[in-house]
């Protein structure tokens, strides 16, 4: 008989599991039991999530109703950072591989680092989504469907179009998207209903950067339910339904822009077929800017700037050649001139030292003078240095103010330069800096667009607080006779910006008012297309001018496109029907040709658009400016039919400023090879062009370096 | 007497028979502990009902509950075989079921074995996949039960310790553990190791080893694991699912993420849980190997508090069955055989559900009859089929 095992042991047995059992089910008593609700609260939060979806961006409008900024939808794949974040580096690593290859293989390059990339940037706790790639093909969409990535998804989002590509790039602007979440933090502070998020679209220039928060719409907001891979199962509730931005509608008219734009193009290319001076810097004719605003209400019409650029090419990141294009080339393509091309007004400016003349009683409109073609100040009679010269050294003769302003006298305004400055004490130190504030200069218009610069109106106070600032820098501390000379003329230290120059024009126009320019014509409801919001013309100076310097100034003008330097420019234009009064400007920059310059207003019987033409490198104002500032009256006027803006997907050189430049460059070529033809069979040059003598240089020690680097780099 | 008590349970369980009316001998079903079996067919029933909710109903296109059917009837098969046949007959296959359960182990850790999450435990067979460890477990029983109940002939009668065995027994019962447990650490199974000890322990301190040799067992356990901890041999991710347990809210999306989980399934389950097929961490995947080693998760989640408890009840209910049985057994080695099953089911029970409540780190150790898995339900059901075949031979 076996020795049966002792019942104690048993009991020990039973004990132990007894004891077990009491303590798991204790443990479970307490869990579902005791604390229920906080894991239950635990188990909703753990599969909610908050979902924001950008909603679609407001367009714009030009002032017929044109799409400039339009929207469309894309197959779009995202990412999900938290998704992701909860696998191994490996594993994403791998499922990076996976998604690049499967965009790879349907013809959307990516990198997988790439992907890394937006992955990285997503970092920071968000709870959104970023896309990797837009316009997936749909054979994408199938693949990813069939076979989904952990974090990956596929989603329709709208993205941003430009159907007229760069025209009218620099007033638009352009967008990008939210860098990380960094970025979405600091803008979050501007408006909490439209939370941004990395990867959301943001103006970045222009009127998508300045009207961001109106076109931007709100995004949709909802609480969602999801399983463990992320997939969304429900809706568990919509905070806020997505809203579209608003639209913006533009007083520019986009086919009178394209034809600005144009105008400039083809006078840039025109101007570098004409031979410069022997000695003198060649025509190149680059870069350039024609500003067009609404004399009544101060709605800017047209606003070019080349060279320009194509707002698309954000998009989807730009290539090299494109970044290199836009950020490596010296004729920076990103300035819009318009506003913050800074430049020296040469001629132009004569107007306002005229009407500080007749103002202060310094000298009679009526009153004679007699042009000799250079002017010696009387201080140092016997200093060559202190020869000042008209251009060309012309001797116009007995002049008054009138012949003075038409004909471009230098000499006559020189004397004013010279005897406001002798004669400080009764004239005050700043005579013509006085007048040229009234008209706006040295300070900004205030246009509805970003980066607007105010341009350089130089005082003798300026100088000394340069002076003062960095003597290193500015070393000149006092201001000299000279200065006043060269100011008298627009040159100098004097800076304008070619949206300054139209408005003070259209100040001249008006009598004395002067709007701030704006480029918002009216805000429409992004879903009812409703009005909103109507912009009203702003007065930012109403000024009581002396009526005989004006009587004076608009004679001048006038004369000058009938018998003065743009007479020839205007020679065809039909002024009984639509007199244009202007002033033509050529514009000395150290050791670069002549910056033609030309503004002017019409009709000048009842000003309607003052237009300011500024072609840098392109040599005389009567030349290159004049005639672009005509056709700009022939199309303002309704002379000429505006041409139709292109859209992007027509065939047009002007999309493509590089290509533009090379057909320019061999445009310029040929020329020479022409020219050197002619001249090895006798005849002479085929261009006539006055040759005058080079710009003799002003008293003054050369300007500062940082003013000449402003010049010429504006 | 406890012998007389002891014949009077048993006349009690085993039915109608009167004492004394041998009228042939009863049916195989007749000699059969009806209430463990009736046990161990609820809770394959609970479990098969528990992998479907798990794996998301009949239409997910996911075959576990067919596979795990199969596995179930073909467990229950050879259960009934074992329990038909007289346990003694084991004694004398001891040998050939030790040497090629070994066997089993170093093939799994050649080219042949397969490697699952981390762990090399999987051998395949034509269209079924093994894992040896699993039959070990049984294996392990019956070679620690045939050589501590010593030979069948051993008298020992009038000794202050009748039923020590000789310490050459003691030795040999360590080297069993010993060999067990070093192939299965060489494919870094550590769960496994852990039901060998506990069996071995369970066994030792019913057959009578005295305290010193357990205490051995408990410390060369203990030493042999700090030892893989530290030598490498175990991976990081397996190191961490056991030092996860101390702080598992420290990283909420990583190893603590699996019991975290486990506990708001449980948790949320409340007193009568959020009905079958219903409960959202199971049926949206957050709760992670939720028809296998977190089966316990989703029976909490989903039949609360009343289910959880229920399931014990079963578990209960077939341990305590089986030391009936074991008990009512004059047969060393029969009972011997029980306790070691006992011991297995108890540990691998307490061990599963511990973990998912965090009472207990994690182990890769599956909840009896109940978590998905072939070896595993085979191995439980054959074990029940020994303990009946204990019950009808005796």
């Amino acid at each position: 008989m076996i020795e049966p095992i002792s019942e104690r042991r048993y009991n020990n047995l039973q004990v132990l599991a007894i004891v077990c059992f009491a303590v798991l089910i204790g443990k479970l008593w307490f869990l579902q039991v005791l604390s229920t609700p906080t894991f239950e609260e635990a188990a909703v939060g753990n599969r909610t999530r908050e979902i924001f979806t950008e909603a679609p961006r407001g367009r714009i409008l030009d002032a017929q109703g044109r799409v400039l900024a339009g929207r469309r939808e894309s197959l779009t794949v995202e990412l999900d950072w938290t998704a992701l974040s909860a696998l191994e580096a490996e594993e994403r690593t791998d499922i990076f591989l996976s998604i690049a290859s499967e965009l790879n293989a349907s013809g959307v390059k990516t990198r997988s680092v790439d992907i890394q990339k937006v992955y990285d940037r997503a970092r920071g706790g968000s709870v959104q989504t970023v896309s990797v790639a837009d316009d997936v093909p749909r054979q994408v969409w199938v693949a990813l469907q069939e076979r989904p990535y952990v974090g990956f998804s596929l989603t329709r989002q709208w993205l941003r179009t430009y159907p007229y590509g760069n025209i009218g790039a620099h007033i638009l602007g352009y967008v990008g998207t939210v860098r990380d979440a960094e970025q979405a933090q600091t803008l979050n502070g501007i408006n909490d209903a439209k939370r941004y998020f990395p990867g959301d679209e943001l103006g970045l220039a222009g009127v998508e950067k300045l009207f961001d928060q109106t076109l931007r719409g709100t995004p949709e907001h909802r609480l969602v339910e999801i399983a463990a891979d992320n997939r969304v199962l429900s809706t568990v509730e919509v905070v806020q339904e997505a809203v579209p931005g608003d639209d913006i509608v533009l007083s520019i008219d986009i086919n009178l822009q394209y034809a600005a734009e144009l105008t400039l193009v083809q006078e840039l290319a025109q101007s570098r077929l004409r031979t410069a001076c022997e000695d003198c810097p060649a025509h190149q004719g680059r870069a350039g800017s024609i500003v067009a605003v609404d004399v009544t209400d101060g709605s800017v019409v047209a606003m070019a700037s080349f060279p320009s650029y194509d707002p698309a090419d954000f998009l989807g990141g730009l290539s090299q050649s494109q970044a290199d294009y836009l950020f490596k080339n010296e004729d920076r393509p990103f300035l819009n001139r318009g506003l913050s091309g800074r430049y020296p007004a040469g001629s132009t400016f004569k107007p306002f030292t005229a009407y500080a003349s007749v103002n202060l009683d310094a000298r009679e409109p009526d009153e004679i003078w007699l042009d000799e073609g250079k002017y010696k100040l009387a201080e140092c009679e016997e200093d060559e240095r202190c020869t000042f010269r008209n251009a060309g050294s012309i001797e116009l003769g007995e002049v008054d103010m009138r012949d003075a302003l038409s004909k471009s006298s230098d000499t006559y305004f020189y004397s004013l330069g010279e005897m406001f400055w002798t004669e400080r004490d009764e004239f005050g130190e700043t005579a013509i800096q006085d007048a040229a504030a009234l008209f706006g200069f040295g300070q900004q218009t205030g246009v509805d667009l970003p980066n607007e610069d105010q341009g350089v109106l130089p005082t003798p106070a300026r100088r000394i607080d340069l002076y003062e600032s960095d003597p290193d820098k500015f070393p000149r501390r006092t201001w000299f006779t000279g200065d006043n000379v060269n100011l008298s003329i627009g040159q100098g230290d004097l800076l304008v910006t070619p949206l300054q120059l139209a408005n003070s024009y259209a100040m001249i126009s008006t009598n004395g008012v002067r709007y701030q320019p704006q480029v918002l014509s009216q805000i429409l409801d992004g879903e009812t297309s409703e009005v909103i919001r109507t912009s009203q013309p702003k007065i930012a100076a109403q000024e009581s001018l002396n009526s005989q310097a004006m009587r004076a100034i608009m004679d001048g003008l006038n004369g000058a496109t009938s018998l003065g330097t743009a007479a020839e420019a205007f020679a065809e234009f039909p002024a009984w029907v639509y007199p244009v009064a202007g002033k033509t400007g050529t514009a000395q920059v150290a050791g670069k040709a002549d910056y033609s310059l030309f503004a002017g207003f019409g009709p000048a019987s009842k000003p309607k658009y003052s237009v300011a033409t500024i072609l840098e490198e392109a040599g005389f104002g009567s030349d290159a400016a004049a005639p672009a500032t005509r056709r700009m009256f022939e199309y303002l006027s309704g002379l000429v039919e505006v041409p139709a803006a292109p859209l992007a997907t027509e065939a047009l050189p002007l999309s493509v400023d590089v290509e533009v430049l090379a057909i320019l460059d061999e445009l310029a070529r040929l020329a020479e090879e022409e020219a050197a033809e002619a001249e090895a069979n006798g005849e002479p040059p085929p261009v006539s062009v006055p040759l005058p003598e080079p710009p003799v240089a002003p008293v003054p020690e050369p300007e500062p370096a940082a003013e000449v680097e402003a010049t010429q780099e504006p | 007497m406890i012998h007389s008590s002891l014949t009077e349970q048993a006349a009690k369980l085993h039915g109608p028979a009167p004492m004394g009316t041998q009228v042939g001998k009863p049916s195989l079903f007749a000699r059969m502990d009806k209430l463990l079996l009736l046990g161990a067919v609820l809770l394959v029933c609970f479990g098969l009902v528990a992998i479907l909710s798990a794996t998301g109903g009949l239409n997910s296109g996911q075959n576990f509950f067919s596979r795990q059917v199969v596995f179930a009837v073909a467990g229950g098969f050879a259960a009934l075989v074992v329990a038909s046949l007289p346990y003694q007959m084991l004694r004398n296959l001891v040998t050939p079921i030790v040497v090629g359960t070994g066997l089993a182990l170093v093939l799994v850790l050649s080219p042949l074995g397969t490697t699952q999450r981390g762990t090399r435990g999987w051998l395949d067979i034509g269209p079924v996949r093994v894992q040896p460890a699993e039959f070990a477990k049984l294996a392990l029983v019956i070679g620690l039960a045939h050589i501590l109940a010593g030979s069948s002939s051993r008298r020992i009668r009038g000794k202050a310790t009748p039923d020590e065995p000789e310490p050459a027994r003691i030795t040999a019962a360590l080297g069993l553990i010993g060999m067990l447990a070093v192939l299965v650490l060489a494919g870094r199974e550590t769960g496994s190791v852990f039901v060998y000890c506990f069996v071995g322990l369970g066994v030792f301190a019913m057959a009578g080893v005295p305290k010193r040799f357990v205490i051995l067992l408990i410390i060369s356990g203990i030493t042999v694991f700090t030892l893989a901890f530290t030598s490498g041999l175990l991976e990081d991710e397996q190191k961490e699912r056991i030092t996860s347990f101390l702080d598992a809210d420290a990283d909420p999306r990583g190893i603590g993420y699996n019991q975290r989980q486990s506990l708001t399934a449980i948790g949320s389950g409340g007193l009568t849980g959020q009905g079958l097929f219903e409960g959202p961490q199971t049926q949206y995947g957050y709760l992670p190997e939720q028809q296998t080693d977190f089966i316990f998760a989703t029976i909490g989640e989903e039949l609360g508090f009343v289910g959880a408890v229920g399931l014990l009840a079963l578990h209960g209910l077939v341990l305590w069955r089986i030391l009936v049985v074991a008990q009512a057994t004059e047969d060393r080695f029969g009972a011997l055989l029980c306790v070691g099953i006992f011991t297995m089911l108890l540990f691998q029970i307490v061990q599963n559900a511990g973990m998912t409540v965090r009472l207990l780190p994690i182990t890769g150790i599956p909840l009896p009859f109940i978590s998905y898995g072939g070896s595993a339900l085979v191995t439980s059901l054959v074990a029940i089929g020994l303990v009946q075949s204990v019950a009808a031979h005796r």
